[in-house]
């Protein structure tokens, strides 16, 4: 596994593009551009989308409205550019990821994961902790002050980490200590060791009921 | 590495407890803080499969999870029901996260008994002059019969728990925290609970087929050892007493951290101290439920994180001084 999913490498120039496209101030002719070029780059739309996702979570929106136009406009794209041979396969991988048109699946996947375990903890604002580039593109994608505040006030890497530290100290390894550390699974998926499986978690268990407690 | 706790003879001796013990009317029968001795024997030895509906800031998550004791080890699975599906298993000390989607297992260990789920305080706060701990009324829960515990704060620098008990098994069904307010900030509750036999094994196993998955370990990050410091709050909001006092070196850098506990029985608060450098937080910090805030003294940064009310950790930050 490479280093972390959410490691943002568009320029700035691209993000601003990206913005303005989202909030319909995307002059034509460079629409027409920006659309070319990510319909032709699937690695690039995955980042995008990407892009896109983190900044819907430090919004704290389910959705950019103008999100969903780029999205098919870029499917539109695809669908005019895509020779016969290629469509089968294409329609194939559509199918194969439903409702994800825009991203690639093997990184859709894995922005997927982050997000949710994201979202899991309730971490809406964590994003700017993730990576203090991206979260500085995604200041430049939405000025409102509201989000720079928001940016402003979120923890980062190192409180992340006091943070589970201090739920080593207390025990608390519930709901939230549980998936907090999923989270920091996540931001540190790049320093992770391989191992070998655990052959205690395949299904070779015989299957034992308890004695029966049940109370009712 | 050990996964055997040693937990079958206490498991079956206090479970017995707990079923003989038991009366319907436990409300006016048992004290709060018999209740809370009897909630932590519970949820230490109970064996459990429900859904759990988990409410924090606004949004709400539902859980699988369910519980039992194989052969004396504690045997956990949590799957969360949207998103990507998130399985969290446990075996004795290891935890396995696994990602579906993303076709990875991520081991962790916990030398640790507390349970995967548990928002709990535990049964310590009946040591814990800061609190009123009452019985409030009998309610339901997940469609069984319990009884509401309240545990409020004397003042406002920590939170209110609400915790509803079973009243056969004493096992709690439904817990809320507070802010000092009395409003719910967090709120874990069993929309359905099943005990003892029905909960299988199979369902303490992976849902999907793992064995193609990728494992990955976290390598130690760091290593603590006890010490003396030199570092106290002067100022300590009451009730709050050190716990443990500990230099944390990293693993990558050998650099080190000053990490004291302060806890009121109840609510624990860590201060973690560092040579002051740019990452450091000034001011405070919101994290779930958790709070925190950091300050700089004398070229270094301390920053102080818990479940507490924000004025709680900011009190304690700019109070620590060195002597």
């Amino acid at each position: 596994m490479g280093k972390c999913p959410l490691r943002g490498i568009m320029s700035d120039a691209l993000k601003t593009q990206i913005s303005a496209f989202v909030d319909g101030e995307l002059p034509d002719n460079e629409s027409e551009l920006l659309l070319r070029r990510l319909s032709q780059d699937a690695a690039l739309r995955a980042q995008v989308d990407q892009y896109m996702a983190i900044g819907r979570l430090i919004r704290q929106d389910a959705e950019v409205p103008g999100m969903d136009d780029l999205r098919d406009r870029i499917a539109a794209t695809l669908d005019d550019e895509v020779v016969p041979a290629q469509a089968q396969a294409q329609e194939q991988e559509q199918q194969r990821v439903v409702g994800s048109r825009f991203m690639t699946p093997a990184i859709g996947v894995a922005v997927a994961a982050t997000v949710a375990a994201l979202a899991l903890v309730g971490l809406s604002q964590l994003d700017a902790s993730i990576d203090a580039d991206l979260a500085g593109a995604v200041a430049i994608a939405y000025t409102e002050p509201a989000v720079e505040q928001a940016l402003a006030n979120q923890p980062n890497q190192q409180l992340l980490e006091y943070i589970r530290r201090h739920g080593d100290s207390s025990s608390d390894l519930g709901t939230s200590g549980t998936l907090t550390r999923m989270v920091m699974f996540e931001l540190r998926e790049g320093e992770l060791v391989e191992i070998e499986p655990d052959a205690h978690l395949l299904p070779v268990v015989a299957d034992e009921d308890l004695q029966d407690t049940n109370p009712q | 590495m050990s996964r055997k706790i040693n937990y079958s003879t206490r498991a079956s001796l206090t479970t017995a407890l707990v079923f003989a013990v038991f009366s319907a009317d436990g409300l006016a029968q048992s004290s709060p803080a018999e209740w809370l001795d009897r909630m932590s024997d519970s949820v230490s030895v109970m064996s459990y499969e429900g859904t759990v509906i988990r409410r924090q800031n606004g949004t709400s998550d539902t859980l699988k999870v369910a519980r039992k004791i194989v052969d004396g080890v504690i045997n956990e699975r949590l799957t969360t029901q949207e998103g990507n599906g998130l399985e969290i298993i446990r075996v004795g000390n290891e935890v396995h996260c696994i990602l579906p989607d993303k076709q990875t297992v991520l081991v962790e260990e916990w030398n640790n008994q507390s349970t995967l789920f548990s928002a709990l305080p535990t049964s310590d706060v009946r040591y814990a002059a800061q609190y009123d701990v009452s019985l409030v009324r009998e309610d339901r829960v997940a469609g069984r019969s319990a009884v509401m515990l309240a545990i409020r704060p004397h003042d406002a620098f920590r939170f209110g728990h609400r915790i509803w008990l079973d009243q056969k098994t004493a096992f709690p069904l439904k817990t809320q925290l507070l802010d000092v307010n009395g409003d719910i900030i967090e709120q874990v509750k069993f929309a359905e609970i099943r005990f003892g036999s029905k909960v299988s094994q199979n369902v303490l196993m992976p849902s999907v087929s793992i064995e193609s998955f990728t494992w990955y370990k976290e390598p130690a990050r760091y290593r603590q050892v006890d010490i003396d410091t030199s570092w106290n709050s002067v100022d300590i909001p009451p009730g709050f007493r050190t716990m443990s006092t500990k230099t944390e070196i990293e693993s990558a850098t050998e650099s080190s951290v000053t990490h004291i506990v302060y806890s009121d029985g109840l609510a624990d608060v860590s201060v973690f101290i560092t040579q002051e450098d740019d990452k450091g937080l000034t001011g405070a910090s919101t994290l779930g439920t958790s709070n925190s805030y950091g300050t700089q003294l004398g070229g270094f940064q301390i920053t102080v994180v818990g479940k507490v009310p924000a004025s709680t950790v900011a009190r304690i930050a700019t109070s620590m001084q060195q002597r």
